[in-house]
C-alpha cells in the first residue's frame, strides 16, 4: 500500500504494515477486544488472517489498515480500516479497534475523525458507514457523536445481518469539518461537551483530568480556554451562541373577571381554615424539634 | 421507519421527546433516535448551544425560538409551536419535537399538539426526559417522598386559593415571571415578588430559609445553589429558569383519628 500517512500531531494513523503483526495479533486473540466482533482467533489464524489483510491491501480495492499510534508513547494501540464498498455503492465502510488499555481516552474519537477525513478527501465516495452490534453502546455512542445517522434506507450491501448501521453522507461530513469559523471548532467543541456530559470520568472531573482530556481530542487552545473558563461567555464568543433563549414553555391562565369587580353567581368555596398558620409560624425556623434543615 | 406507541389511522406522526436539561448527559437513546430518524425535528430548548447541539443530530431541525417576541404573548406563542408542529404532521411527515428537561413538565405546547393530532387521528406520543424537578432532587439531597413535596407555578399561587402545606417542601416555578397576567412579559420584578413573599407569609416566617435553583445546561457548569431566607426574595437576581425551594417549617401533625383507626383494623385482623 502507498498511500502516504495522515500525521495529525499528536495523534498517528499509519498504513498498517508487516511489522505490525503483533499487534494485529493481540487485538485479534483477545476475548474482551473480539466481544461484540465475532469470536476471538487463534494465535495461528490471526497471524493467516493478518498475511491474507496485508494482500487484500495490495489490491486496488482492497482495504486500507491503519495502525493507531499512542500520542504519549508512541506505542501502536489500535486499528482502523475503510473497506470501500460494491463499486455502484460509492460508499466505504470505516472500522476501529482499540486495545483495551487506550479505550476511555477519546482515542477513538479523534482517530475515527482522521478516518473520516481520510476517506472523503482521497476515495471517489458520497456516503461512509458503519455498523456494530446493539449491545455494543460504546461504538453507539461513538458515532452517533461524530454525527453519523441511523441508517433510514437501503442497506449497504457488504453489511452484516442484524447489525446496527449509521452512515455519514459527504455533504453532512463537509458541514461539520470544513467551515473556517464555526464549523470545526463548533463541532469540536460541541462533541466534546457531549463527550464530557455522558462519561463518568469527566462530568465531574479536574481542570487537570479536562485539559488532559482536551489534549487528547486535541481541541485548539482558544477551545481549551474556553471549557476551562469561570463563566460560559467563552464559549458563547466562541460558538456564537450569547444569544438570550426563552425558556418559558408553560402559561398560567388569570383569572377572567378581575378580582373584585362583582360576585360570581356562585359563590366561590369557602377557604378551608389555615389550622396551622400560627404554629407554622412559631414552630419555624425552630431546630430544637430536631427537625432535619437543608 | 419509526413505530409509535399509539397508531394513527392517517399518514404523518408527532414524537415529543425531552433532552434533559445537560448537554450528553441525560439525553435517552430513544429520545436521540426519534431525533435522528425523523422527516423533521422542532426543538425548544433553554440554552442555545443546547439548540445547536440538537442541530448537528439532524439535517432539517426548526428552531422554536423564532416564535417568542418581547411583547406578544406568550400564549399566542405557544399556540403557534402547535400548529407549526401539526402543519409539518398534517402533510404526512414523521416529526419529532425535542424539549429541554422533560416534555410534559411545565410545558403546554406538547401536550396540546399531541391532543390535537390524535384527535385528527394522526398517531403521537411523548417520552419522558429528566426534567429540572430530577435535578433538583438530585442536587439539592431533596427526596420528595421523605417529607412531601409541592411544586407551584408561582402566579398559580398570586392568581388563585391554594392551601400550602408547610410540613413538606414547596418549589416555586417560574418566579421571575411572578404575577404576569399579560403572558407577555419574561420578567416581572421585585415588586411583584413581594406579593409572593407576602403571601407565603402566611405559612412561613419570612427569615425561613429559601433556596434559589437552576441545573446545569452544560457539563462544565455548576447548578445554581444560593441560600437566603424569604425576606430577601424579592431584591434577589431571579432569572426565568431558576426555581425557588422552601424547606419544611416542621414535622406534620400526627393525625391521631386516622391512628386509632387503623389500630382498630389491625385488632380485627389480628
Amino acid at each position: 500500500m502507498n498511500a502516504p500517512p495522515f500525521f495529525v500531531e499528536p495523534l498517528v494513523l499509519r498504513p498498517m504494515e508487516r511489522g505490525d503483526l503483533a499487534l494485529f495479533a493481540s487485538l485479534y486473540t483477545d476475548a474482551d477486544t473480539m466481544r461484540y466482533i465475532a469470536p476471538p482467533l487463534e494465535r495461528g489464524e490471526a497471524a493467516a488472517s493478518f498475511r491474507a489483510t496485508l494482500a487484500a491491501m495490495r489490491r486496488p480495492r482492497g482495504p486500507r489498515f491503519f495502525v493507531l499510534i499512542a500520542p504519549r508513547d508512541q506505542r501502536p494501540i489500535g486499528l482502523c480500516s475503510i473497506r470501500k464498498s460494491d463499486r455502484r455503492e460509492r460508499a466505504a465502510e470505516l472500522g476501529i479497534m482499540l486495545a483495551p488499555e487506550a479505550r476511555r481516552r477519546r482515542l477513538g474519537h479523534a482517530a475515527m475523525r482522521r478516518l473520516m477525513a481520510a476517506a472523503f478527501e482521497t476515495l471517489s465516495i458520497d456516503t461512509i458507514w458503519v455498523q456494530y452490534r446493539s449491545a455494543n453502546v460504546a461504538a453507539a455512542r461513538l458515532f452517533a457523536a461524530l454525527g453519523f445517522v441511523e441508517c433510514a434506507g437501503i442497506r449497504p450491501r457488504s453489511a452484516r445481518a442484524a447489525q446496527c448501521i449509521r452512515v455519514m453522507h459527504r455533504s453532512a461530513w463537509q458541514e461539520t469539518s470544513i467551515q473556517p469559523t464555526g464549523g470545526t471548532a463548533m463541532s469540536n467543541i460541541i462533541g466534546f461537551l457531549e463527550n464530557i456530559g455522558r462519561d463518568a470520568a469527566l462530568r465531574h472531573a479536574t481542570r487537570e483530568q479536562l485539559l488532559q482530556a482536551m489534549q487528547d481530542e486535541q481541541l485548539a487552545p482558544a477551545q481549551r480556554a474556553a471549557v476551562l473558563g469561570e463563566s460560559r461567555t467563552a464559549i458563547d464568543a466562541l460558538l456564537g451562541t450569547d444569544k438570550t433563549l426563552y425558556c418559558s414553555n408553560f402559561p398560567v391562565k388569570p383569572p377572567k373577571k378581575a378580582p373584585g369587580k362583582q360576585p360570581s353567581k356562585a359563590p366561590p368555596k369557602k377557604a378551608p381554615p389555615k389550622k396551622s398558620k400560627i404554629e407554622a409560624r412559631s414552630r419555624g425556623g425552630n431546630d430544637a424539634h430536631g427537625f432535619p434543615r437543608q | 421507519m419509526i413505530t409509535a406507541t399509539a397508531a394513527g389511522s392517517r399518514p404523518g406522526s408527532l414524537a415529543c421527546v425531552g433532552v434533559g436539561m445537560t448537554l450528553g448527559s441525560h439525553i435517552t437513546p430513544l429520545a436521540r433516535s426519534y431525533i435522528e430518524r425523523s422527516d423533521v425535528v422542532f426543538v425548544a430548548v433553554s440554552d442555545a448551544v443546547v439548540e445547536r447541539w440538537v442541530g448537528q443530530m439532524h439535517r432539517d431541525v426548526r428552531s422554536l425560538q423564532t416564535l417568542y417576541r418581547d411583547g406578544k404573548s406568550r400564549m399566542d406563542t405557544y399556540q403557534e409551536m402547535v400548529d407549526a408542529m401539526l402543519a409539518e404532521v398534517r402533510a404526512g411527515k414523521q416529526v419529532c419535537a425535542a424539549f429541554y428537561g422533560h416534555p410534559g413538565v411545565f410545558a403546554w405546547s406538547p401536550h396540546r399538539a399531541i391532543e390535537m393530532a390524535r384527535a385528527e387521528g394522526f398517531s403521537a406520543h411523548m417520552e419522558p426526559g429528566i426534567s429540572a424537578a430530577d435535578c433538583l432532587y438530585a442536587d439539592l439531597g431533596i427526596d420528595p417522598g421523605q417529607h412531601g413535596c409541592q411544586h407551584y407555578e408561582a402566579s398559580q399561587l398570586l392568581f388563585y386559593e391554594r392551601r400550602l402545606d408547610p410540613s413538606a417542601y414547596l418549589v416555586l416555578w417560574q418566579v421571575a415571571v411572578t404575577g404576569d397576567r399579560t403572558l407577555a412579559r419574561f420578567s416581572t420584578g421585585a415588586a411583584y415578588r413581594q406579593l409572593l413573599v407576602d403571601l407565603l407569609a402566611n405559612d412561613y416566617p419570612l427569615d425561613h430559609e429559601i433556596i434559589v435553583y437552576r441545573a446545569a445546561t452544560l457539563p462544565i457548569l455548576e447548578a445554581r445553589i444560593e441560600r437566603s431566607v424569604l425576606r430577601r426574595l424579592p431584591e434577589l437576581p431571579i432569572e426565568l429558569a431558576d426555581t425557588i425551594v422552601l424547606p419544611p417549617t416542621h414535622e406534620p401533625s400526627v393525625n391521631r383519628s386516622m391512628l386509632r383507626r387503623l389500630a382498630a383494623l389491625e385488632r380485627a385482623e389480628a
